[in-house]
């Protein structure tokens, strides 16, 4: 009975009477922490840091989860009081931290109950010292007959105070603190959209840089052969024109060289285009466009294509390309029979993987090696990293070959 | 002959009129989309069709699907298709319901203005007609058989699978037509096909064996 008592009266009185004293503390720094706080905003995230911990403490008291913090208090610069006093968070870890001031009764409980008992015991053996001076349940004590009886009634109301007032005022207390800092469901939902700006800034700039490289790639084909290409074109039309009436044949000539110029032109900018984005992928989809790849394929491919969901347009042209690149390769390379091409959805990725039974032993290389080797693998690893993907490729000596490739798509 | 042609850009629309006014075709109707494409058809009867393969509204193988549309209302009737670009399956769905007056070409191919001008009258009169990257793209497919293949044989395979007959075979090597008949001799006696006559027949049999 009294180790229950104890057990129960013990925690609450320290989880008080600590409370009451870090309260207190903080309060004597406040002034402190207002006058600089509305100057640097460090100092107000540091208090709802506090009133964070506050929360903690109290849910570890009640032994109940902890709640979602407080969001940080919301950035501003220095100085700006009318942001500051707008925070919510930090509004809020202010109040906690006043509460010592309320809590005064509630340290009262616990330092009663904590003294009860042993102060009955000592008054009870020690008044003869001085009567009318020690005093039980307020009574001064004179005679023995009143120690006696007044004694075990302290002991009595002080265990009462140590085993079920102690509790419940620190049992109201902590759900008190811990429902002024519950952060409500809108608080918390700004909270994740802040984060999740911030995330999706991050991804953004890595997503445009290379686009950029892109965009340059693209704008140095077009700008060095097709462009060129045209320019060459509109001066032998034009001298073509000067020769006609003095040399007909030699003007054929030049329309002969203009019109090869003009084919090549066209021949370079769909492959610019196709390097861009296939056009069988705006007309047919990423499955159905690497199907096309497959039947075009000399070695039997046996294809797999799961539900893809919606992918962005630069994951299909990155998928695409991988297959068309691996298709070439296993064609010229691997002596292979049979290839496997996989392409799934899995969750927020496109998984694809191209498996051929060929003899195996393809590297990575920047530059092609002497059987023509290597360089092809280097682009799809470059065009995987560009959107963020990864790339794997196991290849031993003898075979099998499976590049595994990993597009994010969200 | 009287021609319906399915373009939605306007300078090409303009350039394909021209070029097929100054060849003695009369341009019966241009059609920007598949619906008007297939009134005009309905309406004009005409001898051909050229068709570019997007279009819109989607912008992707409209004109394809327009194309073979066209040819399930009235069987053999020829088109021409046109395209940016060329890949080895329209060629297929295109041939799917038989190869007869098919035309698929790119549209570089108008540089050569008499080389167009003939592959049109071809398709016309229900030949078939395969641009040279459909064919190079088929002939990938089939490395390992064609090895048997000298590479003037090769050369004359491709010719043939693109449509044209002996005597166009034999001015596009430079070679006498006699040359021609020997090289195709080889190259179905290597490849096992039953010998066939320079006719349409001959492009399928070729076709066929090229996995089409």
């Amino acid at each position: 009975m009294l180790t229950k008592i104890l057990r129960r009266g013990w925690p609450a009185c320290k989880y008080l009477i600590v409370r009451f004293f870090m309260g207190v503390s903080l309060l004597a720094v406040m002034p402190i922490i207002l006058l600089f706080g509305w100057a640097s905003p460090n100092i107000t995230s540091t208090l709802v840091r506090l009133a964070n911990r506050e929360q903690q403490e109290a849910s570890k008291y009640l032994g109940l989860p902890e709640q979602p913090a407080l969001p940080s208090a919301a950035p501003r610069r220095a100085g700006n009081v009318v942001a500051l006093f707008r925070d919510k968070a930090f509004r809020r870890s202010v109040q906690v931290l006043l509460m010592p001031i309320v809590m005064i009764p509630e340290l009262f409980v616990a330092v009663l109950a904590l003294a009860a008992v042993p102060s009955a015991l000592a008054s009870m053996v020690l008044w003869p010292l001085d009567p009318g001076n020690f005093n039980l349940v307020a009574v001064p004590i004179d005679s023995w007959w009143k120690s006696l009886l007044f004694g075990p009634l302290q002991i009595l109301l002080g265990l009462g105070l140590l085993g079920w007032a102690a509790p419940a005022v620190a049992g109201t207390h902590a759900r008190a603190v811990r429902r002024q800092l519950a952060p409500s469901a809108a608080e918390l939902e700004t909270a994740r959209l802040a984060e999740r700006v911030e995330e999706l800034t991050r991804t953004r700039a890595g997503a445009v840089d290379s686009h950029g490289a892109e965009l340059r790639r693209i704008e140095r084909d077009l700008h060095d052969g097709t462009q060129a290409q045209l320019v060459s074109l509109a001066m032998r039309i034009g001298i073509a024109k000067q020769a006609m009436a003095e040399d007909p044949e030699k003007a054929a000539k030049i329309l002969d060289d203009a019109r090869d110029g003009a084919e090549q032109a066209m021949t370079e900018l769909r492959g610019v285009l196709r390097t861009m984005y296939p056009p069988i992928l705006a007309d047919r989809g990423l499955a159905g466009a690497v199907s096309a790849l497959c039947a075009r394929s000399p070695i039997p491919v046996e294809l797999r294509v799961g539900e893809l969901g919606a992918v962005p347009a630069s994951v299909e042209a990155a998928a695409y390309f991988v297959v068309a690149e691996s298709l070439t390769n296993i064609t010229k390379h691997s002596a292979a029979g049979h290839v496997d091409v996989r392409l799934e959805r899995r969750g927020p990725e496109l998984y694809l993987a191209i498996t051929d039974d060929g003899i195996g032993g393809a590297r990575v290389n920047e530059h092609a090696d002497s059987l023509g080797r290597g360089s092809g693998l280097h682009g799809m690893v470059h065009r995987v990293e560009a959107i963020d993907g990864q790339m794997e490729l196991q290849s031993p000596i003898g075979g099998p070959t499976t590049v595994e490739v990993i597009l994010p798509c969200e | 002959m009287r021609v319906v042609i399915l373009e939605d850009n306007p300078i090409l629309a303009e350039g394909l009129g021209l070029l097929l006014g100054n060849s003695g075709f009369e341009v019966a109707a241009v059609a920007g989309d598949a619906a008007e494409f297939a009134k005009a058809v309905a309406e004009h009867n005409p001898d051909i069709a050229v068709v570019d393969v997007r279009l819109p509204p989607t912008y992707t193988d409209e004109g394809l699907r327009a194309a073979i549309e066209a040819r399930r209302v009235r069987p053999g009737f020829p088109v021409l298709v046109f395209s940016q670009y060329v890949e080895e399956v329209y060629a297929a769905e295109l041939l799917a319901a038989g190869s007869e007056g098919v035309g698929y070409l790119l549209k570089d191919r108008v540089s050569r203005v008499d080389e167009f001008m003939e592959a049109v009258r071809r398709v016309a009169a229900g030949g078939t007609v395969l641009d040279p990257e459909v064919v190079s793209q088929l002939m990938v497919k089939r490395s390992d058989p064609l090895d048997r293949l000298t590479p003037r044989e090769r050369e004359v395979l491709a010719l043939m699978a693109e449509g044209l007959g002996n005597l166009s075979i034999a001015q596009k090597l430079v070679i006498s037509e006699g040359a021609v008949h020997k090289h195709v001799g080889n190259v179905f006696l290597k490849l096992d096909l039953p010998p066939t006559d320079s006719g349409h027949r001959r492009v399928l049999a070729v076709l066929a064996h090229l996995g089409l």
